[in-house]
């Protein structure tokens, strides 16, 4: 996917709840490119247009499953804490 | 790589304005809203090229780490390219000082560069030989041309005559012959 559909996608996978600062957004996915947990491909748009397509590795992708199941217990914790008829 | 970031944020702020303009915005009001939603491009840029430079520094960091670590695990090796380096340095320093000081610095008197020195031509009698000396004069006294009347003049050049050779100024010497 290339940079503007990922931010698009974000922002209406999470109903607008998470939005890219697109200015932000392409220093990070030069920083992905530099750790190579993602590469670039130039390749065409739906839109007919002529962009750089980002694939996840596989590095990457086991980076984002250490990444998710740490977000996870984080999250289980804060539900934890915050659930109701803890004082 | 530059031309190409180039490339993709404008091919990024060329979709947002085709979709603002299909959501029902006029072409120079959408090409302004995502310039503003954008930032300002040029500093995007910058910070997205900095991540590879910084990367050239860390590259050269860790490979001067492992170089150095790389020399102590081999300590007989080391020591001897050091010691070629630095002997070789030093020579050089050495054949430079010397040249240096014999051929290269003008000699310490004024307009060093009119002294010429005289030297015997025709040493085959023994007695010359004694009375070799070397000295310097000024270029203005003589003309260096060997002379070409026949006469015979046991110094390589043309004096003038009744010329009396003047004691050179010098400075910063004492007790030696000029």
């Amino acid at each position: 996917m290339h940079g503007y559909a990922l931010a698009q996608n974000i922002k209406q996978t999470s109903d607008n709840v998470l939005q890219i600062e697109e200015g932000s957004l392409y220093p990070a996915l030069q920083r992905l490119l530099k750790q190579e947990l993602v590469k670039a491909e130039w390749g065409t748009s739906s839109t007919n247009r002529r962009v750089r397509i980002y694939k996840l590795t596989a590095a990457g992708a086991k980076h984002l499953q250490r990444e998710v199941s740490s977000f996870e217990r984080m999250l289980e914790g804060i539900t934890r804490v915050l659930a109701p008829g803890e004082s | 790589m530059y031309l190409e970031l180039s490339e993709e944020i404008q091919a990024h702020l060329d979709e947002k304005v085709d979709e603002l303009v299909a959501d029902g915005m006029s072409r120079e009001e959408a090409r302004q809203v995502a310039l503003r939603e954008f930032g300002n491009v040029s500093v995007v840029e910058e910070k997205s090229l900095d991540v590879w430079t910084w990367s050239y520094v860390e590259n050269l960091f860790s490979d001067v780490k492992y170089g150095l670590r790389a020399l102590r695990h081999n300590p007989v090796f080391t020591i001897v390219v050091l010691l070629t380096i630095s002997i070789g340095i030093a020579a050089n320093a050495v054949v430079f000082t010397v040249v240096n000081s014999v051929l290269l610095k003008p000699l310490h008197y004024p307009r060093a560069e009119e002294l010429v020195a005289l030297h015997q031509v025709a040493p085959e009698r023994k007695d010359w030989r004694i009375l070799r000396m070397v000295f310097y004069c000024r270029r203005r006294c003589i003309s260096p041309t060997p002379s070409t009347t026949g006469h015979f003049n046991p110094w390589g050049c043309v004096l003038p005559a009744r010329r009396t050779l003047q004691a050179l100024p010098c400075q910063n010497r004492s007790g030696q012959l000029a």
